[in-house]
């Protein structure tokens, strides 16, 4: 698993809860409910290094649960680092 | 699979060949004499239709009937027709649902139990298409169809699943603690779900809550668990395990939520074991 901070959707009510737009994933640690983001852990083989970064793998998702992720944008999920 | 063996005792092989059409029946032969190549005595079978046809053979000794094979020019398979180990001094009758093309059915003699054995370097050989061909063990394959049995679903490329968070979940706050969603072409067995609310006393009338949402083909997510923490001692956990197995299929999901509407933060596990393999 891939360790990566994210920015966290949602307001945090149980009708809009606090969480990822990602298919699979898992918070690490408590998330910072005022700045909004969180620690996420995320498959290995959905992320990829880019410049000695690690990103989101795009195609992987697209493919790997392309029923409904076939359209997902790495960019609409904010890796912060 | 076993090597092909050629037949070279003095008995005769003879199968008819029917093929079960909507409105009609057409009827072939196949004739192999002892001691001959099978290529020269097998039935090429043109049909049009995606329906099972059905195969009557048999021969003079029990020798004669084993493994039937149809070979599929459109698929270019080789398919194992199966047996009849019930019907093999009279007839043999075997089903196979195969695609438009040509059917090229031959036939192999092994060596059971009989009367007398056939050598066991022997080879026979089949048409394909237009050449004559060598057919051993590698050469077959068996096209896959819902009726074939299938490995355990442990043996299909099994990985155990394990979503697990804890922390503390601070006042006020909702929060999926995480999401687990089914990938194409695999299926996940749900086996656990546990979650442990510690410490601290909920101020009266407030909720700290552990959800786990099941989605169903990516549609609306039900609440399957959950569990109000009403802990008036300090320092009493409150857990449960709960044992469920259900299957998800791609796009189905399940999520771990906590939800607390007190004024303090509560500290909490909240885990799920699924097993994901191949479909």
């Amino acid at each position: 698993m891939k360790r990566v901070k994210v920015k966290l959707i949602g307001k945090g009510t149980i009708e809009d809860p606090w969480r990822v737009d990602l298919p699979t994933w898992v918070i690490d640690g408590d998330p910072d409910y005022v700045k909004k983001e969180c620690y996420v852990r995320v498959r290995d083989d959905e992320t990829k290094e880019v410049q000695g970064k690690t990103v989101l793998h795009q195609e992987r998702i697209r493919e790997k649960y392309r029923e409904n992720w076939s359209e997902f944008n790495a960019s609409d999920v904010e890796i912060l680092e | 699979m076993g090597e092909r063996v050629h037949q070279e005792d003095e008995d005769k092989l003879k199968g008819t060949v029917k093929q079960k059409e909507k409105d009609r029946t057409v009827t072939g032969s196949v004739t192999a004499n002892a001691g001959t190549n099978l290529n020269t005595s097998s039935l090429a079978i043109t049909h049009t239709e995606q329906d099972p046809f059905e195969i009557t053979g048999g021969g003079t000794r029990e020798t004669q009937i084993g493994l039937l094979y149809g070979y599929d020019s459109t698929t270019g398979k080789w398919l194992a027709l199966g047996i009849d180990p019930d019907s093999l001094s009279s007839a043999l009758n075997v089903y196979l649902k195969g695609q438009a093309g040509n059917i090229t059915v031959a036939q192999d003699a092994k060596d059971r139990t009989v009367t007398n054995a056939v050598a066991a370097n022997l080879k026979a050989e089949v048409t394909q298409a237009s050449a004559a061909r060598t057919i051993t063990s590698g050469d077959i394959t068996v096209a896959p169809s819902g009726d074939m049995a299938r490995k355990a679903y442990y043996d299909r490329n099994a990985e155990a699943i394990v979503e697990y968070a804890s922390g503390n979940q601070a006042a006020g706050q909702t929060t999926v603690m995480w999401t687990y969603t089914v990938p194409s072409d695999h299926i996940a067995n749900h086996t656990l779900f546990y979650d442990d609310m510690a410490e601290d006393i909920v101020t009266g009338g407030r909720l700290v809550i552990a959800y786990h949402h099941v989605s169903i083909d990516a549609g609306s997510s039900y609440s399957i668990f959950s569990k109000f923490s009403l802990v008036d001692t300090k320092n009493a956990p409150i857990q449960q395990t709960i044992v469920s197995p259900f299957t998800l299929f791609a796009t189905d999901k399940v999520k771990g939520t906590i939800s607390n509407s007190d004024t303090v933060s509560h500290g909490f596990d909240i885990a799920a074991i699924l097993a994901e393999f191949d479909a």
